[in-house]
């Protein structure tokens, strides 16, 4: 098993995510930080914890993080999410009990003390990631690599017309953390947007009577659009880390725009074609998701998710 | 028949900026009424007598009137990697003999939309600086606009990789223009990287039997030549005769109308053009993007287009 450590603003398509990591064979989640970002941490955190009930998963510890981006006032998507961060579902009361440390600590924890090199997904703004690796760069060197939900290409945004939510929230972080050297598979919101599950894929999950699978079902619900097709966002990078293939990348050039105009949090994703990844080239390299297979993607997570725990 | 559309032509000749002029002067859809010079791909100077060489190859018999030698705000930048040291190289040029006008080109606009009956499209096919001075210093002339077409900006870029050249030169100049509310079609890169010169493409203008069929001929082969160096295409992208096109048949492409505005401010993004292609900042859409080249229709009225020289 793959040990994986997650960071999450959960959010409904987070605690998707976070089913669909929980339920895999292939993933050993080791840790779980929280961020502000769809919501305040503080309800993300909880929201995580609820989650992690529902699964019936066993003792992960899970921790609050950073409350605001690290330069920036905090940005929500609550008219989106609902102030709770999951609109008008009810999460049963949370029995578990997070850990005291912070999230910043836990992952640095976590990381250091894995005998193996960890996966982190990140599936919110980048705070908690970014600090995490300024205050102990050494974790650097236990990192496979960082998978993460965030950035748009040239298909568009979704917060402002260039500019995907999670690295807007937090441009800076996002800088932090593309210039760490660290390898990085950026899943972004264009390819969110073909990881669509059709309304007969859902049904598979109504009908089967296990806690995760009647969740997963009313979560799908929640997020489907006019055309009754729901677009898995977070769960795109939790693909990407249970099986590789089902995302095709490219390495490709990445910066973030930190300056307040029309384009912050854009990712700038350099794809003219008469470039050629020159080494000399000082900005970071990043595996860019281009595609996802949506039938593999929707076949492995709605077939991960019918798992009997 | 109808009425011959009125265009006043802005360029930067530049290889495009050549084949756009030819065309825009040779078809009866078309009264080309001045044609009037910007620095961008090379210095005013340079595209100043360019413009001239092409209409002297050419017999186009319309006044130039030379226009602004660097952009609003930032310093001057060139693309001589793309266009060569003269603005134009390749094809060797007669001798301009024609002079040019005494007033320049923002005055030259003003004049001719102020004493307009009609209206007149605008087609700026370089950096928007002159367009912008004109109508900052005379307002009035946007009654006498009836569009303003031009070739610049995109959902990519080609100078960085979020900025078209034409914006990036002037990105002050183009919000003017966007902000400007008259009508506008932009003529991005998404548009202009369909409208590819290929191999085939050359040999059918080749068999054209005229001297101005052989100079695009030759200005394509140069054009193609430092594509492929720099840009690694196969095949020259003839952005700027898109707009010209255009102006001649409005369904040479389909439009979306879009809200566009021009990041002056980022670090990487400075001159990108912000497409709201998704109505994700609820703002009213104030420009019509150019989105899918019919190839029939473009090369059929390119190709007819030159024939009118023979």
């Amino acid at each position: 098993m793959k040990p994986v450590f997650i960071d999450v603003d959960t959010g409904v398509d987070d605690a998707l995510a976070l089913l669909f990591a929980l339920q895999s064979p292939l993933l050993d989640v080791i840790g779980i930080s929280t961020v502000s970002g769809n919501v305040h941490v503080d309800h993300t955190y909880r929201n995580t914890l609820a989650v992690l009930d529902i699964a019936q998963a066993p003792d992960i510890p899970v921790a609050r993080g950073m409350d605001a981006p690290l330069i920036r006032p905090l940005h929500t998507a609550a008219e989106i999410h609902g102030e709770s961060g999951f609109g008008d579902i009810q999460l049963p009361e949370v029995v578990r009990n997070g850990v005291e440390e912070h999230g910043v600590d836990l992952m640095i924890r976590k990381v250091k003390e894995s005998p193996e090199p960890v996966t982190l997904i990140l599936l919110g703004p980048l705070t908690n990631m970014a600090v995490a690796l300024k205050k102990e760069p050494s974790i650097q060197d236990n990192i496979r690599e960082l998978v993460i939900m965030g950035g748009a290409g040239a298909k568009g945004g979704n917060v402002t017309p260039v500019a995907e939510f999670n690295i807007y929230v937090d441009p800076d972080a996002a800088h932090v953390v593309f210039s760490s050297g660290l390898p990085i598979r950026l899943v972004t919101w264009d390819v969110c947007m073909q990881a669509v599950l059709h309304p007969e894929e859902n049904m598979q999950l109504k009908e089967t009577q296990t806690p995760v699978a009647q969740y997963a079902y009313r979560l799908i619900q929640f997020l489907r659009d006019n055309n009754d097709e729901t677009f898995l966002c977070d769960p795109s990078a939790v693909c990407a880390v249970i099986d590789e293939s089902v995302i095709q990348t490219e390495v490709l050039p990445v910066e973030v725009e930190t300056q307040e105009g029309l384009t912050r949090g854009m990712t700038i994703i350099d794809v003219r074609p008469f470039l050629q990844v020159d080494p000399a080239d000082p900005r970071p390299k990043l595996q860019v998701a281009m595609n996802i297979e949506r039938e593999r993607f929707s076949q492995l997570f709605i077939q991960t998710l019918l798992q009997q725990g | 028949m109808l009425k011959a559309r009125k265009i006043i032509l802005d360029c930067d000749p530049g290889h495009d900026d050549a084949i756009a002029l030819l065309m825009a002067a040779a078809n009866p859809k078309i009264e080309l009424v001045g044609v009037t010079t910007v620095a961008g791909n090379s210095t005013i100077e340079k595209t100043t007598l360019n413009a001239q060489k092409v209409c002297e190859l050419a017999g186009i018999h319309v006044p130039i009137a030379q226009g602004a030698s660097r952009p609003l705000v930032r310093e001057q930048v060139t693309a001589s990697s793309i266009h060569g040291e003269s603005g134009l190289d390749g094809p060797s040029l007669p001798t301009p003999t024609k002079p040019l006008l005494e007033i320049d080109a923002v005055d030259f606009i003003i004049q001719t939309l102020s004493q307009s009956d009609e209206k007149i499209t605008l087609v700026p096919v370089g950096p928007l600086t002159n367009i912008a001075l004109a109508i900052r210093k005379e307002p009035k002339i946007l009654d006498k606009i009836e569009e303003i077409v031009f070739m610049g900006g995109g959902r990519f870029g080609n100078w960085t990789p979020a900025a078209e050249f034409n914006i990036y030169v002037d990105a002050e100049a183009a919000q003017i223009v966007l902000d400007s509310g008259v009508p506008i079609t932009m003529v991005g890169l998404d548009l202009t990287h369909q409208a590819i010169a290929t191999k085939a493409i050359q040999q059918q203008i080749a068999q054209i039997d005229h001297k101005v069929a052989r100079f695009v001929v030759e200005l394509l082969e140069f054009f193609s030549e430092t594509y492929k160096e720099v840009f690694g295409f196969e095949g020259a992208p003839i952005h700027d005769a898109c707009c010209v096109a255009y102006c001649i048949d409005p369904d040479v492409f389909t439009t979306s109308h879009l809200r566009v505005d021009v990041e002056t401010n980022g670090q990487f993004t400075y001159g990108m053009t912000v497409i709201d292609l998704h109505g994700v900042t609820k703002r009213a859409a104030n420009v019509h993007v150019a989105m899918e080249l019919n190839q029939d229709k473009f090369w059929s009225l390119m190709l007819d287009t030159l024939q009118n020289y023979r």
